[in-house]
């Protein structure tokens, strides 16, 4: 049972130009068997948490527990974890083989013959058993990074860390290792922390995602709440592509409208006590554009990218800039005036100051 | 990888500029001309006083002193006189000093590089309080010209016991290695990619095995041109050898061919000789350290 919890974890970067909190308070759990994927901007501090449960970064305060040991002071191979890199980090000496047995080598407990063994056991799982006599000069990226894997898979870790692995690899390569990822994680049940700045591949990869902004957890949850009900602004225009669009409005009363339109009420006062102002999320592919919805308005078009299965819609309503996806069907000239509409349960709301999402108390009824 | 890259754009760029010539987009005759005018001119100032040493080392006295100078000897004025008389019984112990210089360049550039791994890997490396200044501070030692240091380092060596002391001109040596050392070393360590010896780390190595079995066989090309460099630096020392050396048995090369000079005078067939017997380890290292310092330009990629 390898559980991976952080508790109250931080990170504080001390220098001459002054004091840093890369992560800040995280606190995370991540299931046995689980494969979970730690997103955000550059600079976020994913990998730094990352690193700190790898054992190659020191934690500043708080606790990381793999399975039921407290793994925050153990050196990095006490660990019992495993760790892939952005840059694959292959000894440049070593051949394929050489290099998934070097661990191994080292762990001791193994003969020659046993490790030959599991090395190419491991190979065949991986697809790479015709480049284990290669040196790294001689392999492609993909087969660089798939030989990396297999330093990391084959002594059986605990815990497998994946730090950025597939950034260095082009487009079509990079959905194919995204599968193949997926199929040996499946094969071999290992928990597994992923780290990666392209929301894409966190939302298709993960059974549980981790948003981190400026050093800290904005929301952890399965990949489909987490899209469907971000727990802040940042969650929500983070998560889907084109992000979403937002408009900031003020309250009136308790009463929430967009473009004249009574969405519903919400407790207009926040916890201290003022008028709080909201921003409006809509998903570009939560809009219809041609048909009226629950709330709809006059747009004039601004710009349309044919997209091959769809097109993407610039629109601009009442002076404000939305994005829309529509279907390859819907294609306006830049210059027409279209009706656009969305429906009520589709429209999130944040509050303007804290980011937070806000539910409405009332539904605004037809 | 990257020096397939490398060869692959090289390769396109001369069939480019191939293919650019035969448009004659080419430099102007005169700017050409200029080109190697200037060329040569700073070939023929670097080589010939080389030339001028390896001729004045094989004639004998007379050839060099005749009425109209000659630039080239003929064969017939050829000898090995200079030679016999510089490794004779009759002048200076010249074997002695080779072997002198020998010693020290060996052992200070060891000392010194083996210091500086380990400095240089802690400034490439570890976080710790301080790294800033000594990182910087090492460098300062760079920026005194020799002459300042001498007597300062002379007084220290007096209170050591260690003038007229081969150990004395080691550690001396030791010192104007090591800047250079953790300088060169620690650039070299910083261009290897930390991932892997982190990958290092989680299969289960120390840092010290980290740094035996990863770094130093990944920096190979550096370590051996700091150690030829380092040896160099000790090959070539004059001042210090001679402010703290006094018998002429521990002499190392500069000072011995000085003092060649010194004892008999105007011998410039035996002093040439013995130059050129001091720049033949020089040349050697030399050419086997531009293979190296070609392989330093273009690492940085490892993967």
């Amino acid at each position: 049972m390898t559980r991976v919890t952080l508790e109250g974890v931080s990170k504080v970067y001390n220098d001459a130009q002054g004091t840093e909190r890369a992560v800040d308070d995280l606190n995370m759990t991540i299931g046995d068997g689980q494969f979970a994927v730690i997103v955000g901007p550059s600079g976020c501090g994913k990998t730094t948490t990352l690193r700190m449960i790898a054992g190659l970064e020191t934690v500043t305060e708080g606790t990381i527990n793999i399975g039921d040991r407290e793994v925050q002071d153990l050196a990095p191979a006490e660990r019992n974890v495993a760790m892939v890199f952005q840059n694959y980090a292959l000894y440049p000496s070593m051949t394929g083989r050489e290099n998934m047995a070097y661990g191994l080598k080292h762990a001791g407990g193994m003969s020659k013959d046993e490790r030959d063994e599991h090395v190419t056991e491991m190979a065949e799982l991986l697809e790479i058993t015709d480049i284990l006599d290669d040196t790294p000069d001689e392999m492609s990226g993909g087969q660089k990074q798939r030989v990396a894997l297999g330093r990391a898979i084959v002594r059986e870790p605990d815990v497998f860390l994946l730090d950025e692995p597939l950034s260095n690899l082009d487009a079509k390569l990079r959905s194919e290792m995204r599968r193949e990822l997926q199929r040996i994680h499946r094969d071999l049940d290992i928990t597994t922390i992923y780290v990666t700045h392209d929301q894409k591949e966190a939302m298709t990869m993960s059974d549980r995602i981790a948003i981190l902004n400026d050093g800290r957890l904005q929301q952890a949850a399965s990949p489909e709440e987490a899209y469907t009900q971000p727990a802040n602004r940042f969650v929500g225009e983070f998560l889907g592509s084109p992000s979403m669009n937002t408009v900031e409005r003020s309250v009136d009363g308790e009463t929430v409208s967009l473009f004249g339109q009574e969405l519903g009420t919400i407790d207009s006062t926040g916890a201290d006590g003022r008028v709080r102002n909201v921003v409006f999320g809509l998903r570009p592919e939560d809009i219809v554009v041609g048909e009226s919805r629950d709330l709809s308005a006059t747009a004039s078009v601004t710009e349309v990218e044919y997209q091959g299965d769809g097109n993407f819609l610039f629109l601009s309503v009442e002076n404000t800039d939305m994005t829309v996806r529509a279907p390859a069907s819907v294609r306006p000239s830049p210059g027409d005036l279209v009706t656009a509409g969305i429906d009520r349960a589709n429209v999130y709301l944040f509050d303007a100051d804290s980011g937070e999402a806000i539910s409405l108390k009332n539904q605004a009824v037809q | 990888m990257f020096t397939k890259i490398i060869t692959k754009t090289s390769q396109a760029v001369s069939s480019m500029s191939r293919r650019l010539r035969r448009q004659s987009i080419e430099a102007p005759l005169w700017e050409r001309v200029g080109f190697f005018l200037t060329l040569g001119l700073v070939g023929f100032v670097s080589v010939f006083p080389f030339y001028w040493m390896g001729v004045t080392s094989f004639v004998d006295e007379a050839w060099l002193y005749q009425r109209t100078p000659q630039l080239v000897p003929a064969v017939s004025d050829l000898s090995l006189t200079n030679y016999q008389t510089l490794f004779g019984a009759e002048t200076v112990p010249f074997v002695q000093y080779f072997l002198n210089s020998l010693f020290i360049g060996t052992v200070s550039a060891a000392l010194g590089l083996a210091f500086a791994i380990f400095g240089a890997y802690s400034f490439a490396r570890l976080e710790y309080p301080g790294r800033w200044i000594f990182s910087r501070g090492v460098l300062v030692n760079y920026m005194f010209a020799g002459i300042l240091l001498v007597i300062p380092i002379f007084q220290i060596l007096v209170t050591l016991g260690l003038v007229n002391n081969r150990l004395g001109i080691i550690v001396t040596h030791f010192i104007f290695v090591i800047p250079l050392g953790l300088y060169l070393l620690g650039n070299y360590f910083r261009s290897i990619p930390k991932e892997i010896e982190e990958a290092g780390l989680m299969d289960g190595y120390s840092r010290i095995e980290v740094i035996a079995r990863i770094t130093i066989p990944m920096s190979k090309p550096a370590i051996v041109a700091t150690y030829m460099y380092a040896f160099l630096l000790s090959w070539n020392e004059y001042l210090y050898a001679s402010v703290i050396l006094r018998d002429q048995g521990l002499y190392t090369l500069p000072i011995g061919i000085e003092q060649l000079q010194y004892a008999f005078e105007n011998v410039w067939g035996d002093v040439m000789a013995a130059s050129v017997v001091t720049t033949i380890p020089v040349l050697i290292i030399f050419l086997y350290l531009q293979k190296y310092l070609v392989e330093g330009l273009s690492f940085g990629n490892m993967d």
